[in-house]
């Protein structure tokens, strides 16, 4: 009988695309920890980066600024996540690199400006 | 950008970059997801950050960068001509880098039976639209072919608020890497349907519906839709070569893209720097 415990993920974290299993906290098939990792963390949550952007408009032009959330959210609150983010207004074009605070999440919310 | 920094490396003098867009960085300026620059800066990015990192590499160097300037003619003596705001001019080189990119294939677009309605599109002009412009092409998406730009889009129209409903592929096995079919379809529950063939596109004015048939069991279906997303391969871009009968080769190169289809900027960039550095 298959044990219960036992899972099968494709690790995402970089392109070599792993297959990794874990059984417990034995996870075997990764090249690497952050492969470790990231199978252990998916069994209990799984987390991803929410790239988007956000628009700046103008009356002259309309532009859209990329982000990604600073850490990984969980993948079941990304939509919900969305929604706020599409509610951010900007009063100027940020620099890259800098950071926005989401505080209408129920936990506060850093997105990274990943453009120019 | 890549190929002149490296030959700057390399000691040349007189290195012009040109590039049509009114920026520099090609199509990274558009791929706002991870999945950048693990490699060459051991770091994830976005195609964005990539492409601004990079950038000052290039504008702290003795490089002359003119943008919005389309070369529309190479001759076999290497002359360069392009055309930008101020006119047409043509310049000599000893080397000729093209970094050109690809574009992507259409064939499959033109090739398919049924009426010509709005709401057809090749996958990269709709991250294009959406990243860039900030315009949804629609809102019931089907996705022709699992390449990786496909399976991007999938993802980022979803959370622009569509329903993708499918991506069928004619092959039996995935044309993307499979970690992009993991974070861009499973995550969503958007099914990838091996070994479906479309027959059909539908609609008059605008898109209604696809006909696709299961080539395991024959088996044939309609899917209402208003657009449809071609991600079916990507050719590399040489028709400056192509059209004046030059080949590679005696000063002229390909690199990136132009020359095949890579999978990671990582890998051109790297390529791009060795081939700079050896003209140096
Ligand atoms: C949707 C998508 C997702 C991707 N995802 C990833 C990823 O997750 N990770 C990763 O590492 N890689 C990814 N890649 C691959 C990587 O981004 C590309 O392989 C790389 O950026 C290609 O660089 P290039 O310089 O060869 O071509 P391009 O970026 O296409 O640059 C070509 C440039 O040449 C210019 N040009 C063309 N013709 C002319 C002309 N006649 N005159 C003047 N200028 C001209 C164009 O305007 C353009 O700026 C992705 C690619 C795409 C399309
Ligand atoms: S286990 Fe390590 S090497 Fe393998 S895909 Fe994951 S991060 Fe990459």
């Amino acid at each position: 009988m298959a044990n219960k415990k036992r899972k099968k993920f494709i690790c995402i974290i970089c392109p070599k695309c792993c297959e990794l299993e874990i059984d417990g906290s034995e996870v075997s098939g990764a090249s690497c920890e952050k492969g470790e990792e990231f199978a252990r963390q998916e069994v209990i949550l799984p987390l991803r980066v929410i790239t988007t952007t956000i628009r700046y408009e103008t009356k002259e032009a309309i532009k859209m600024i990329p982000v990604k959330t600073a850490s990984p959210v969980p993948l079941s609150q990304i939509t919900g996540i969305m929604q706020h983010i599409k509610q951010v207004q900007l009063s100027e074009i940020p620099t890259i690199g800098s950071r926005i605070t989401l505080t209408s999440t129920s936990k506060p919310i850093e997105l990274i400006i990943t453009g120019e | 950008m890549a190929a002149a920094v490296g030959a700057c490396s390399g000691g040349l003098k007189k290195i012009l970059l040109l590039e049509r867009l009114p920026r520099l960085g090609g199509i990274l300026n558009q791929c706002i997801h991870v999945g950048f620059g693990l490699k060459y800066f051991k770091e994830e990015m976005t195609g964005t950050e990539y492409s601004a990192r990079y950038k000052k590499k290039v504008y702290k160097r003795n490089i002359e960068v003119r943008t919005s300037c389309f070369v529309h003619r190479i001759t076999p003596q290497k002359e360069v001509t392009f055309v930008c705001v101020d006119g047409e001019f043509t310049v000599s080189a000893k080397n000729i880098v093209m970094a050109t990119g690809c574009r992507e294939r259409t064939r499959e677009m033109l090739t398919v039976p049924g009426t010509r309605p709005a709401g057809i599109f090749t996958a990269g002009l709709v991250q294009e639209m959406i990243n860039i412009h900030g315009v949804m092409p629609g809102k019931s998406v089907v996705i022709i072919g699992s390449g990786n730009i496909g399976m991007i889009m999938a993802r980022r129209m979803t959370l622009e608020g569509a329903t993708v409903h499918a991506v069928l592929e004619i092959m039996d096995h995935l044309s993307g890497l499979i970690r992009n079919k993991v974070q861009c379809l499973d995550d969503f529950g958007i099914p990838l349907y091996l070994e479906h063939e479309l027959l059909e596109i539908m609609g008059k004015d605008r898109v209604e519906a696809v006909r696709y048939r299961n080539n395991q069991t024959g088996e044939e279906k309609l899917l209402c839709c208003d657009t449809v997303l071609f991600s079916v391969g990507l050719i590399p871009e040489q028709d400056l070569l192509i059209e004046a009968g030059i080949k590679p080769g005696n000063g002229i190169y390909l690199v990136g893209n132009a020359d095949y289809v890579h999978d990671l900027v990582d890998k051109v960039t790297k390529e791009a720097e060795k081939l700079g550095k050896s003209m140096g």
